[in-house]
């Protein structure tokens, strides 16, 4: 790399850090992150503790039980008739009330709105009271009990998954979706800035004494590289922010991290840079035959629905990765950052074939680059509301 | 010393700029002339290799113009506008070669030469256009080219503006930057160059050192203030055109000799001349001979 490309990648990379609309989204997407990772403590505040009245007359406490079944709110014991109970749930003295009986156990839960959650925990802790007094009565020795309660064991071996149990694939899925969408929103928001740079340079007809100084290649891929290093400086932010804040929050063991190895790394880093540079070549040159920065949107749109399509491919896939159809989709460039590296995630893919989709991405990578910079040396000099109609005169300027 | 040989370029079927040649002397000032689209910018595109031309070849003392020795003035001014002057200047400074801390200094020189050292911190967007032109100008020399190319330079500019920038491009040429330049004002041109070339629709119709150029239109004007009527002189041998002024009568002559003839009549028929002037074609008369009346600048 030349000494021009270092002094545009410099003033690229600084003034894209500096400029305040860079500080803002920062800002604004920590916050967001912030409260995602808080999104169940932010729930819990706005919802006070439940209230349970338990009117009962049985001889055996219910509470213990009902914590066991998972409740987790205030027990009151209170001695109300159906229609002091009613009373009460109209008055808001309690979110429900349990009327229960014994013999046969039954019982009745008064609440204005449906409460599913209590109801059950209700119905576990009865039904173990029940199962006791049958028990007993029967008088079935514990042994006996203790068989009757122990499962058959099934082993499960799987030939085609990586080794990956049903439960690990599960969780693997639900890593990759995270990682996939990281990826689409990542390249969707970077891609965007630089059609929005390239179409700023022009218009403000910078990019005349730029190219007249330096090669249309090196500008390129100055603006994509030092968009690349901005973006990377602000998802490490986000990424190790989240991951503070996801595990202070105890989110993070939903996500099945174990399953994050270092291939996983090399794969998304990859991937990941792979398809960044396909869709920000493709961008950066449509960004340099629109004249305003208004028309940007217009041109790219084509681009960003194969980006979108991308990532609903990966969506629909996540549930049979081994289709005939993904392993298809997957070798084609605008996919194969997505695709592959879901297939790649959750089955077994022939080195072969991880090897074909990369020969084949870093093929239109150079073909991206070929075309464009040509358009690029071309858009520039030529201003227009069609970019169509620029495109030909591009195409007629050429020796 | 610049030199451009037998230069076409053609878009498709459309010929910008058709077999053109010139050259111009180190330190010199040289000036192109022409219509809307009569392809100086197209000619400019290809000195800074933006555009390469179809045919003829371009040199530098010889050789390919190296980038890093051009500076460059578009017609259509652009600029970060979002950006710091000084932090956008420095920048388009390295990106032609030079060191970040001598384009410092060279911008400290350049805005104390326009008087306007309290904008360098500020945003381009945050100038009046006079000033943000004056940026632009800045841009374009800071790294200190031999070969300054300007396209329209003046224009858009209020009087005060146009003499400071053409005493920067005096001051420069003396200190032995050759330059190029476009205007549609041809007072501009004939103040500023020695050499010129009038381009109508791609192809040079005046080229050359302008003395030899005027001199070679054997034609010129004598400027008249009489009481004699002359409006009807243009029907007299020797009288090409005549057009009233506001001090008097404008003729145009066919040579010296007829100017001659004339004074030698007015004086016989006992008419009161308050002045008479004989003077060489303007570049204004030049250019509109050449390129048409259609012209409009």
């Amino acid at each position: 790399m030349s000494r021009k490309f270092w002094t545009m990648y410099r003033f690229n990379l600084t003034q894209k850090l500096k400029a305040k609309s860079f500080l803002i989204t920062t800002v604004l997407m920590l916050l967001f992150v912030a409260a995602f990772s808080n999104f169940e403590r932010i729930v819990d505040w706005f919802q006070d503790e439940p209230t349970l009245a338990v009117v009962s007359n049985l001889d055996t406490d219910i509470a213990p039980l009902l914590k066991q079944a998972g409740y987790d709110g205030k027990i009151v014991k209170e001695s109300y008739t159906e229609s002091e109970a009613r009373a009460a749930v109209m008055k808001d003295e309690a979110d429900a009330v349990a009327i229960i009986s014994g013999e046969p156990f039954a019982a009745n839960l008064l609440s204005k709105s449906p409460e599913g959650e209590i109801q059950s925990q209700l119905s576990a802790a009865l039904k173990q009271l029940k199962d006791a007094k049958i028990i007993e009565e029967a008088r079935i020795a514990p042994e006996v009990l203790a068989q009757i309660a122990n499962p058959v064991p099934v082993k499960q071996t799987l030939t085609a998954t990586g080794g990956k149990s049903e439960e690990e694939l599960f969780a693997a899925s639900g890593l990759v979706y995270v990682l996939i969408f990281l990826m689409y929103f990542t390249i969707a928001l970077y891609g965007g800035m630089i059609v929005t740079e390239v179409a700023n340079e022009k218009s403000s007809r910078v990019m005349e004494l730029l190219i007249s100084a330096a090669s249309p290649i090196e500008h390129m891929f100055a603006k994509i590289l030092s968009i690349a290093t901005a973006s990377l400086i602000q998802l490490s932010l986000f990424v190790a922010f989240g991951y503070y804040s996801a595990s202070r929050t105890g989110m993070l063991d939903n996500l099945s991290l174990d399953s994050l190895s270092v291939s996983t790394f090399i794969y998304l880093f990859v991937f990941f840079l792979l398809g960044y540079l396909l869709y920000a070549t493709i961008l950066a040159s449509l960004g340099s035959l629109v004249s305003r920065v208004e028309d940007a949107q217009q041109v790219t749109l084509p681009v960003i629905m194969l980006l979108v399509a991308a990532f609903m491919i990966s969506m629909f896939s996540l549930n049979s990765p081994a289709n005939q159809a993904v392993t298809v989709l997957s070798f084609v460039p605008f996919f194969t950052p997505m695709v592959m590296f879901l297939r790649v995630m959750l089955t077994d893919v022939p080195a072969w074939q991880v090897g074909l989709s990369l020969v084949l991405m870093v093929a239109s990578i150079a073909l991206a680059v070929f075309i464009g910079t040509r358009f690029y040396r071309g858009g520039v000099l030529f201003y227009g509301s069609n970019p169509v109609k620029q495109l030909r005169r591009i195409l007629a300027s050429r020796e | 010393m610049l030199e451009l040989q037998r230069i076409t370029k053609r878009f498709g079927d459309y010929t910008a700029v058709d077999d053109l040649s010139f050259k111009v002397p180190p330190g010199q000032i040289f000036g192109l002339l022409g219509a809307n689209g009569a392809g100086k910018t197209t000619t400019f595109r290809m000195l800074l290799g933006l555009l390469r031309p179809n045919e003829g070849t371009i040199t530098w003392k010889g050789e390919a113009i190296p980038l890093s020795k051009i500076g460059y003035l578009p017609e259509e001014r652009g600029l970060y506008p979002k950006i710091r002057v000084d932090e956008q200047l420095v920048f388009l400074a390295e990106l032609r070669g030079m060191r970040r801390k001598d384009a410092k200094a060279s911008l400290d020189e350049w805005l104390d030469f326009f008087q306007i050292p309290q904008y360098k911190t500020m945003r381009v967007e945050q100038l009046s256009k006079g000033n943000q032109q004056k940026i632009q100008f800045i841009s374009s020399v800071l790294h200190k080219p031999d070969l300054l190319i300007l396209d329209e330079p003046f224009s858009g500019l209020d009087p005060v503006n146009v003499e400071q920038l053409k005493g920067a491009v005096r001051h420069l040429s003396s200190s032995g930057t050759t330059i190029v330049f476009s205007s549609h004002r041809m007072d501009h041109v004939e103040e500023l160059c020695e050499y010129l070339a009038i381009l109508d629709k791609g192809r040079p119709v005046v080229a050359g050192y302008l003395p030899d150029i005027k001199d070679s239109y054997g034609k010129a004007n004598v400027l008249l203030t009489t009481d004699a009527d002359a409006s009807e002189w243009q029907h007299l041998p020797g009288i090409l055109s005549v057009s009233q002024e506001a001090e008097g009568y404008k003729l145009q002559v066919a040579s010296k000799g007829d100017a001659d003839a004339i004074l030698r009549q007015l004086v016989t028929s006992g008419a009161r001349v308050e002045r008479f002037m004989w003077e060489q074609l303007s570049l204004n008369d030049i250019f509109i001979e050449e390129v048409g009346k259609h012209y409009e600048p």
